[in-house]
């Protein structure tokens, strides 16, 4: 069982690039009225005027930081509140108002209980709905659920231990278990949000159908998203050998001891490889971890609307931070600030590819370019902070926003599908329905939505797998 | 109700 080589272990899920946002306290402050921010992660919430300028008026802020403080403190052990934050939705269309939009979503129960809980608390029945919209949001994977969070740092804590030991180990076993354990509850949570995502269209998206979809078990909900062809056959195969593997190892103790007769390093390093890459494909195909193809990838007009708002961000942020540094890269007649942009397929941390707004004939400035290169690690950081709240804002669901982005950039069917961990066909369906899913959002971050042109039969090479399959 | 990613997100969008 020893086993003495060196282990290069490489992982699918980047942990610097993952959006994660662990669980943290609220804080409420007044910046013009109330702002939640969440931990320490500088993520926040906030409600911002919708509809016509004439329908607003000053009691928009009505709602009090106080009371909102208090609320968020109060309520969060309230068997009745919970149940209200289970069925609120997880997006609303950017031109309804909150409260208009969940009276209608919500069960008429849910409704009853914030009615009583308004008679019975100092809160009135919109703040309470309010909150609980906030707790909701706040409670998707990604955002603040802590499960991602375990689930790294399990994953590095076992790859460290496989590197520093030449055995396998009791240590290694209850490592690795642990790491099992903690990729099943990812991928089985992320598998459900999937199935309801995909399967249910948002005003079926109750409580009772997530526990309908909970109920139906792992091994079903997997074979439905390989049916609907979100998940490719190979990628489902992996799943099934993820959860056969958990299930081994958890109801039969002789496998668990022996890790199920892994007898190598290598091995159980080939496992964690397989099974974080399988973690992977449900974090892309449920629309938890797209920023960065969609930097790599996206169109044109998109990325230059991203890069210019997190050009904006970084500027306001070093005119804080960095305020010496800012005025230099200011002074220098080879750059404009605004206009800068860069290739992200190009580039590296710390050695951006910038593509406008510098000029560089001639120049051999060491200082002054590692500054320029520091402001766009920031603008780097911003960018993808855009693209995630650009996919949280619109109208499409994350896994659609991507695919919408990318099918505006003319990539083939085939290359979308393989960076959105997905089946070309599924693709091609999904093109058919965005042109009228999205809203004057999407159309003014694109400038034309793709919608279906000229048929696509399948190739001859095509059918002849088919045929072999 | 909408979600920020970072500060300068926040207080650009509402310049600390």
């Amino acid at each position: 069982m020893c086993d003495d080589t060196d282990l290069d272990i490489s992982f699918t899920i980047d942990s610097d690039s993952v959006s994660l946002s662990p669980i943290g306290e609220y804080q409420v402050l007044d910046l013009e009225g109330p702002v939640v921010i969440v931990g320490d992660a500088d993520a926040s919430y906030r409600v911002v005027p919708t509809g016509d300028e004439s329908e607003q008026s000053e009691d928009l802020r009505e709602l009090s930081v106080d009371e909102i403080r208090t609320a968020l403190n109060e309520l969060s052990d309230d068997d009745d509140f919970q149940s209200i934050i289970d069925n609120c939705p997880t997006n609303t269309p950017l031109v309804y108002d909150d409260i208009d939009y969940l009276t209608r979503h919500l069960p008429t129960t849910s409704l009853q209980k914030c009615q009583e809980l308004s008679e019975n608390t100092p809160f009135k029945k919109e703040l309470l709905l309010q909150v609980a919209y906030v707790e909701r949001q706040n409670s998707l994977v990604g955002h603040s659920d802590n499960v991602l969070e375990y689930y790294l740092e399990q994953r590095d804590e076992i790859a460290e231990k496989l590197r520093s030991s030449d055995e396998i180990d009791n240590e290694i076993e209850r490592s690795f278990f642990s790491y099992l354990l903690l990729a099943s509850a990812l991928i089985e949570e992320l598998t459900t949000e999937t199935v309801l995502n995909e399967l249910f269209r948002e005003e079926a998206r109750l409580d009772s159908i997530t526990e309908h979809v909970r109920s139906m078990g792992h091994a079903k909900r997997l074979q439905t998203l390989c049916d609907i062809q979100i998940l490719t056959g190979g990628d489902h195969g992996s799943l099934v050998d993820v959860k056969d593997r958990r299930n081994n190892l958890v109801h039969d103790a002789q496998k668990r001891a022996g890790l199920n007769e892994l007898e190598s390093r290598r091995e159980v390093a080939e496992i964690l490889e397989k099974t974080d890459q399988c973690a992977s494909v449900l974090l892309t195909i449920s629309g938890k971890n797209i920023e960065s193809v969609i930097a790599r990838r996206g169109c044109s007009p998109y990325i230059d609307h991203a890069q210019s708002e997190a050009i904006a961000d970084t500027i306001a942020t070093w005119e804080r931070e960095h305020e010496d540094h800012l005025k230099t890269l200011e002074s220098c007649d080879r750059a404009s600030l605004e206009e800068l942009r860069w290739d992200v397929e190009e580039s590296s941390s710390g050695n951006y590819d910038v593509t406008d707004g510098f000029e560089f004939d001639g120049f051999d400035d060491e200082e002054l370019y590692g500054i320029l290169m520091d402001f766009l690690e920031g603008a780097e950081e911003a960018f993808l902070d855009r693209i995630d709240a650009d996919a949280n804002e619109s109208n499409l669901d994350r896994f659609d926003f991507a695919l919408m982005i990318l099918l505006c950039g003319e990539h083939s069917y085939e290359e979308i599908a393989r960076w959105l961990d997905t089946d070309e066909k599924y693709v091609q369906r999904k093109e058919n329905v965005i042109a009228w899913r999205a809203s004057k959002f999407e159309k003014e971050l694109v400038e034309e939505i793709p919608r279906p042109e000229d048929p696509t039969w399948p190739s001859k090479a095509a059918e002849d797998e088919e045929d072999t399959s | 109700l909408r979600r920020f990613e970072n500060k300068a997100q926040l207080l650009r969008h509402i310049i600390w």
